[in-house]
């Protein structure tokens, strides 16, 4: 197989920048950590800074994450603050911002629901600070005083 | 021309006037998100919902209330959603639904470590409560009463938080899952003054998820 040399550097560029990313731990300390993936079906991915990794069971999630189920792909996730969020197929949700730590009155949720659907349940952060929970879909910002919400975006 | 299109029209003129032109969007047919309330699926309890856009907000209060948004637009007038309805756009999301996370409090005789009786007999049921779950987090956070200073009791909840952790660990829970701390005497169940021997703030929560 013959390939143009730019083609060849650009293959390669790729293949050092997979190498970089896929040389970070996978495991970190939980407290750093957001949540842990509960249950997968399907195909599953989590997007973090640009890289897209299969989703398991026992993974962590963090703050920034990306969570894209394919056509077949159902997903689960618990968050550090007891927040339960579930997805079905052809979803994608990004956890925006994730910040828990009661005991310095810092707590923050945002959830931005790009398409597919969502099932939300609240946790901690809703019970002690609702106005700090926030779910956004592309027209629209949901603001939770508890307790179960389920959102449905239609794919643009 | 649809008043929808009109309305469109309408502000690309004015918008082309006096400003900048945004970037041409197609009118139709814009996605639609849909938002429903639904009880708790533990407590039954319903909480509340308000649902904003640029346009104006809609407050969803009872079960299976829903409103739909187009781009652009108001929230929509609310409807209340059938099961059939919910199980088409949710089954799926709703069949993987975590459950929700549990606690228990292991109480402690006074000054040391040593569990009551009552809940040594309950740590079976800890351990049970984190096998039984699919990839679980545990919090053990160790709590004291108020009797003596309160660097010691931290020190203490530790110790009582700790032990709870090893029981756990011998059972066959993997270490890394499990997050120890220690509260000392700062976060009382039962508020008393300094120095006051309390049974039911001498513990350990452990909470599973």
């Amino acid at each position: 197989m013959h390939m143009p040399l730019q083609e060849t550097g650009r293959l390669l560029a790729v293949l050092c920048l997979t190498l970089a990313f896929g040389a970070a731990p996978v495991f970190a300390q939980s407290d750093d950590a957001a949540g842990r993936v509960k249950a997968v079906a399907g195909d599953v991915v989590i997007v973090r800074a640009g890289t897209s990794s299969p989703a398991r069971v026992g993974a962590l999630v963090y703050e920034s994450d990306s969570l894209r189920t394919g056509t077949d792909g159902q997903l689960a996730v618990m968050l550090r603050d007891e927040t339960r969020l579930a997805l079905g197929p052809g979803s994608e949700v990004t956890l925006g911002a994730f910040t828990f730590a009661p005991a310095d009155g810092r707590l923050s949720l945002v959830l931005r629901i790009a398409r597919g659907a969502l099932s939300y349940i609240s946790g901690r952060i809703a019970t002690l600070m609702p106005e700090a929970v926030r779910l956004e879909t592309p027209t629209s910002v949901i603001g939770v005083r508890g307790t179960h919400a389920l959102v449905h975006v239609e794919a643009p | 021309m649809t008043p929808r299109r009109a309305v469109l029209a309408f502000a690309l003129i004015g918008a082309a006037g006096c400003g900048p032109t945004p970037p041409l969007q197609t009118a139709e047919p814009a996605p639609r998100d849909l938002v429903a309330l639904v009880p708790d699926p533990e407590t039954g309890a319903v909480g509340r919902l308000a649902v904003t856009t640029p346009a104006g907000s809609v407050e969803l209060t009872q079960a299976r209330e829903s409103t739909t948004v187009r781009s652009g637009g108001a929230p929509g007038a609310i409807v209340v959603l059938t099961e059939a309805d919910i199980q088409r756009l949710f089954g799926p999301a709703l069949a993987v639904q975590p459950p929700a996370a549990v606690r228990f409090n292991l109480y402690f005789q006074t000054g040391g470590d040593q569990l009551t009786l009552e809940s040594r007999a309950m740590v079976a049921d800890v351990i049970a409560g984190a096998r039984g779950r699919v990839a679980p987090d545990v919090t053990v956070i160790g709590h004291t009463d108020t009797t003596g200073d309160a660097a010691p009791n931290t020190a203490l909840g530790l110790r009582r938080a700790t032990l709870i952790r090893d029981l756990l660990i011998q059972a066959g829970l993997d270490g890394s899952v499990v997050d120890v701390r220690s509260h000392g005497e700062s976060d009382p169940v039962v508020p008393t003054p300094n120095n006051t021997a309390e049974a039911r703030n001498r513990r350990v929560e452990v909470t599973i998820r």
